[in-house]
């Protein structure tokens, strides 16, 4: 199976909110100490859902990546895992687009590499958190698209998806090519073995600039826009906390069900 | 000059902190300071499974090729983790002794089930004089035909209770100065006459007495050249104190990182404790501290790897490392106060291990001495 | 990661080549053994005699700052010359990047270049690049550590300013031409703006230069002035702008930071003094204390070489230096007073004998170092300040809080 999987370089999600601070000039999240940069936790999992297929049928892993600054050893990852092949697409003109002009410019470059059956991306990314991403790409390309999947199989020439819904999931099945957008159900991703890293020093990644996937300079990155940040803010949180007392636990807890039957909660 | 590790290394870095935070969580390193064995061997088979009990040794005996950079880049995240378990009994002081001293056969048998996880193998060095020099190896090999009689007692051999093998570093000849007469022997810990005690230890390392009464060792395992193994195995240590350092390096940051965060959060007199100028300058402190022994531990790998001179480099940076790890991690108490003081708290795991590593194979007075030989006095 | 140390003139191109050798031959004829022993006492350039001669001999040759456009003064060459001064320069002198930068005063030199008006250059970098000696003027008797709380006042009169106030500690007043007066311009703004970079002549009418003696025997100068009278077309800059452009010129003049020879001199030469004195019959070296702390020094000497090759690998990499650069201010201070400290205890009562007194050993080195190595703890930014930058800036240690409360005076 030719797999394409696409992933994003974001500041660790997992810094504390005190490490950043809003600009609202360009309604940006700027970081005010030093953050690591880290691949957004969704896209890892689109990494782990290629490989999981790859180990089971054989084939091919190419992984895309847009963005500026790109450190080599966070978008290299995929590789030290088993992943073949890696593009960036860097370059400031792809950067600073919403959801659409990004989408725009991974279809261009999909294009460019060619065959494939799979498309792999993060169901959003951990640090704008649009979600839309693949969905366009798929719309883009003209392909069937399953977004949230927890669990995907190739079987017979088709793909087998367990789609997440709100109260369980559905299984999906979908002809190749086609794109799913991978959730965190999907479980855990693996480690880098040792000899796996080292071979990744090989693999050098290749760099295609606008001009080498043809695409429309007004419609990508800022240029391409079609949606605009209006507001970026922190919410602010109040919360009030009332202690449920009771002479004992039973006696507290049964405080507690009458304050939720109260509250009609319950 | 580069004082950063290469893309694959800060990988290879960085996969094993997210490794280790997720399968050495520091409640299975403080139920491990209590456990007799003191290996959990899901993470031992883990390890092994990613290449890193052989990361060190060749490809042709099962290893991974690496180098003592790569090495040293996992070494610090291990110290990060307070990782618990014999590696550094295993895969560096008996393993890279046997790698660097061993025949042929005896790589082709030892190494590759290092690296697979499943030979555990530890060397014995000490002696109840509690001396690294030459002239304290007391324990005698007397020769019998085709074998030797080990007698005497060896103290201070970490993971020996769990360890396949013992590698007993013994006195077969009284030569002119205390370094010749050395031999190693590969011992079966199952051999008869061989009798392991767990030590009780601060830092909860698995330390033992090994009493050998009148082991028989056949003369075939020995390791290396007989009577001369003095000089082999302070080479080997050589290499052994690089990376011990380095696990070093990674505990002292852990502990000067988890301050910082403290003091950033911890209020006292309406302001986080962390603006306080004394608490700026305990900081700044150890942050100048770790930098040191950093600096001084990658320089010392790097000589090494380029096969330059490097005696120096390596008694700095293990005399500078473990003391600044242990003001570190002494420092981190001080500004924890009550909060780090029970055993709930994490900043113990790296104050008992600062002075552990500190005080192994020689300490910073040892080491000082062994700078001053250096430099001519 | 690699270790490897640049040796000097390795990366030289043909020209380069040329140029190194000429200059290295120039230098050999014009740095007589008297500069190069007065540089030896550790004193503050501008007290070093002849140091002002030799600067013009070399601002004559376009070498004092080679890399600026003949116009101004300079010999036009490309990147990396500089360098090769300051490389030669320092074969021959104990530290040329202090030397150099006492030579050409301070960093007037760059802050005219990125924010003097076409007018102000052309009249002051010239006169800098022909070696015209400048004095800086920052600190005051209630101004150290708390620069902006500065008061000398700046206020205008016509054209001109008139200055009142006085500035401390400004060593090399007393030799100087033009003193680099940090001024407040606007009392009525907040303390760190308001405050502009004005030139003055230290030969005006007003200016009263008074001297002092530093506790090493060296000169430093209070300076008052009472209506001085200055053009405003000396102010460099913007009014107000004083601190950030001194900051944005500080932020461009690397130089040589974080390299400091002494320290490792100093040892060696303790090291070497030890292993050929004897005492109650023994060498010193091989006293157990002595030498634990002759090792001791050594890895710090050692660590203090990596701190600077670490501070400059940071800089050819574009990084943050800010919080990383103290690190090497702080230890050299200390390391050297530590040295000096302790080399006192391994000589004995010989480490009392100042350089000239009869029985006097290492010429007085480690004597005149217990005094002058006070000041490095403090002149130049206060480590006690500078520990908190490095924790705030570095780690993202809250700063410490305004008091609300201001100090009666």
């Amino acid at each position: 199976m030719n797999m394409i999987v696409c992933i994003k370089q974001v500041l660790d999600p997992e810094a504390p909110l005190s490490s950043f601070k809003i600009d609202p000039a360009t309604n940006t999240m700027v970081p005010v100490t030093a953050v690591p940069f880290v691949i957004s936790p969704f896209d890892e999992q689109a990494v782990e859902a290629a490989l999981r297929i790859k180990d089971a049928k054989g084939g091919k892993i190419t992984i895309i990546s847009l963005g500026v600054n790109l450190l080599r050893d966070v978008v290299k990852k995929p590789l030290s895992l088993g992943a073949d092949e890696l593009i960036l697409l860097e370059d400031p003109a792809f950067i600073g687009g919403d959801s659409w002009s990004t989408a725009y410019a991974l279809a261009a470059a999909i294009k460019k590499v060619g065959q494939f059956d799979l498309i792999f991306c993060g169901r959003q990314a951990a640090d704008s958190d649009s979600g839309q991403v693949g969905a366009c790409i798929a719309e883009i390309l003209g392909l069937p698209q399953v977004t949230v999947a927890k669990k995907v199989e190739a079987v017979d020439g088709k793909v087998k998806v367990d789609k997440v819904t709100t109260d369980g999931y559905e299984v999906v099945e979908v002809p190749t090519p086609a794109l799913i957008t991978i959730s965190n159900e999907l479980g855990e991703v693996r480690f880098a073995t040792f000899k796996g890293t080292m071979a990744s020093k090989k693999k050098e990644p290749i760099i295609w600039k606008p001009a080498d996937i043809g695409v429309d300079p007004a419609k990508i990155g800022a240029a391409g826009r079609r949606t605009k940040t209006r507001k970026l803010f922190q919410p602010v949180r109040d919360s009030k906390c009332e202690i449920i007392k009771g002479e004992n636990d039973e006696d507290a807890a049964a405080n507690l069900a009458k304050k939720l039957v109260e509250v009609k909660l319950i | 000059m580069d004082f950063d590790y290469n893309d694959e290394q800060k990988m290879l870095k960085q996969g094993a902190r997210e490794f280790f935070e997720k399968e050495c969580p520091k409640s299975l390193v403080k139920q491990m300071m209590e456990d007799e064995k003191g290996n959990p061997p899901e993470l031992w088979k883990k390890m092994a499974q990613l290449g890193w009990l052989g990361l060190i040794y060749p490809e042709k005996y099962g290893g991974g090729d690496g180098n003592i950079i790569d090495l040293i880049a996992l070494e610090e995240e291990m110290g990060r983790a307070c990782l618990p378990g014999p590696f550094f009994s295993t895969v560096l002081l008996g393993g890279l002794f046997i790698l660097h001293n061993g025949s042929e056969e005896q790589k082709k048998e030892i190494l590759p089930k290092i690296a697979s996880g499943q030979l555990i193998l530890t060397l014995a060095l000490t002696e109840p004089s509690d001396s690294y020099e030459a002239s304290a190896i007391s324990v005698g090999a007397k020769a019998e035909k085709d074998d030797y009689i080990i007698d005497g007692t060896k103290l201070f051999v970490p993971d020996a209770q769990i360890a396949d093998y013992i590698i007993c570093i013994a006195r077969t000849k009284k030569g002119t100065k205390p370094e010749d007469g050395i031999t190693a022997f590969l011992v079966d810990r199952k051999s008869p006459g061989i009798t392991v005690t767990l030590l009780k230890t601060l830092a909860g390392d698995k330390l033992c007495e090994v009493i050998f009464n009148k082991v028989k060792v056949s003369k075939k395992n020995i390791i290396g050249k007989p009577d001369q193994a003095w000089g082999p195995l302070q080479e080997t240590l050589q290499q052994v104190k690089i990376a011990q350092c380095a696990e070093m390096v990674g505990g002292a940051q852990r502990a000067l990182e988890l301050a910082a965060d403290h003091a950033k959060k911890r209020i006292q007199f309406d302001r986080p404790i962390g603006s306080f100028p004394v608490i700026h300058h305990l900081i700044a402190n150890a942050m100048m501290d770790v930098d040191a022994c950093k600096f001084l531990t990658y320089e010392a790998a790097w000589k090494y790897s380029e096969g330059l001179p490097c005696a120096k480099e390596i008694a700095m940076a293990k005399a500078w490392t473990g003391e600044a790890y242990q003001r570190t991690a002494a420092m981190g108490h001080q500004v924890l106060g009550g909060i780090g003081y029970t055993m709930d708290g994490d900043m113990h795991l790296y104050f008992r291990r600062a002075k552990s590593g500190e005080l192994t194979l020689g300490d910073g007075k040892f080491h000082r001495e062994v700078l001053a030989k250096e430099l001519g006095m | 990661m690699d270790f490897r140390e640049y040796v000097i003139g390795e990366i030289d191109t043909e020209e380069q080549k040329k140029f190194r050798k000429e200059l290295g031959e120039w230098l050999d004829k014009n740095i007589s053994p008297e500069l190069i022993e007065s540089t030896w006492i550790l004193r503050t350039t501008a007290n070093i005699p002849h140091a002002n001669d030799f600067a013009k001999k070399l601002g004559e040759k376009g070498w004092l700052v080679p890399e600026w456009p003949k116009e101004y003064g300079g010999a036009g060459l490309p990147a990396g010359y500089s360098t090769i001064v300051a490389e030669e320069i320092s074969k021959r002198v104990l530290w040329a990047p202090g030397f150099l930068g006492g030579l050409i005063g301070g960093v007037q030199g760059p802050i005219i270049m990125q924010h003097g008006t076409p007018e102000q250059k052309k009249e002051w970098l010239p006169k800098i690049a022909a070696g015209a000696q400048f004095a800086l003027g920052y600190t005051e008797p209630n101004a150290g550590t708390d620069l902006a709380s500065l008061q000398i006042r700046a206020a205008k009169d016509g054209n001109d300013y008139i200055l009142n106030g006085q500035k401390m500690f400004s060593t090399g007043a007393h030799n100087a031409r033009y003193h680099w007066l940090a001024a407040r311009t606007n009392p009525e703004m907040p303390k760190h703006k308001g405050v502009s970079m004005i030139i003055a002549d230290l030969t005006a009418p007003g200016v009263t230069v008074t001297k002092l003696t530093t506790i090493a025997g060296d000169r430093t100068n209070e300076v008052f002035y009472d209506n001085v009278r200055v053009p405003q077309t000396n102010r460099i800059g913007p009014e107000g702008e004083g601190w950030n452009i001194t900051r944005s010129a500080l932020a461009a003049e690397r130089g040589d930071l974080g390299t400091f020879p002494w320290p490792k001199i100093l040892v060696d030469e303790l090291i070497q003094y030890a292993k050929e004195t004897k005492r109650n019959g023994k060498p010193l070296s091989e006293d157990p204390q002595i030498r634990q702390t002759l090792a001791q020094l050594s890895m710090d000497v050692n660590v203090l070489r990596l701190y600077g090759r670490r501070l400059n690998w940071m800089i050819e990499k574009n990084m943050d230096i800010s919080w990383s650069a103290p690190f090497s201010k702080i230890f050299e201070s200390e390391l050297s007073q530590r040295i000096a400290n302790q080399g006192m205890n391994i000589m004995g009562l010989y480490g009392e004998l100042e350089q000239g007194s009869k029985y006097a050993k290492l010429k007085g080195h480690i004597e005149s170092a217990y005094l002058t190595m006070v000041v490095r703890s403090f002149g130049g930014g206060s480590n006690l300040r500078l520990r908190s930058d490095i924790a705030t800036r570095g780690m993202g240690l809250p700063r410490e809080p305004q008091l609300a409360m201001p100090v009666k005076k």
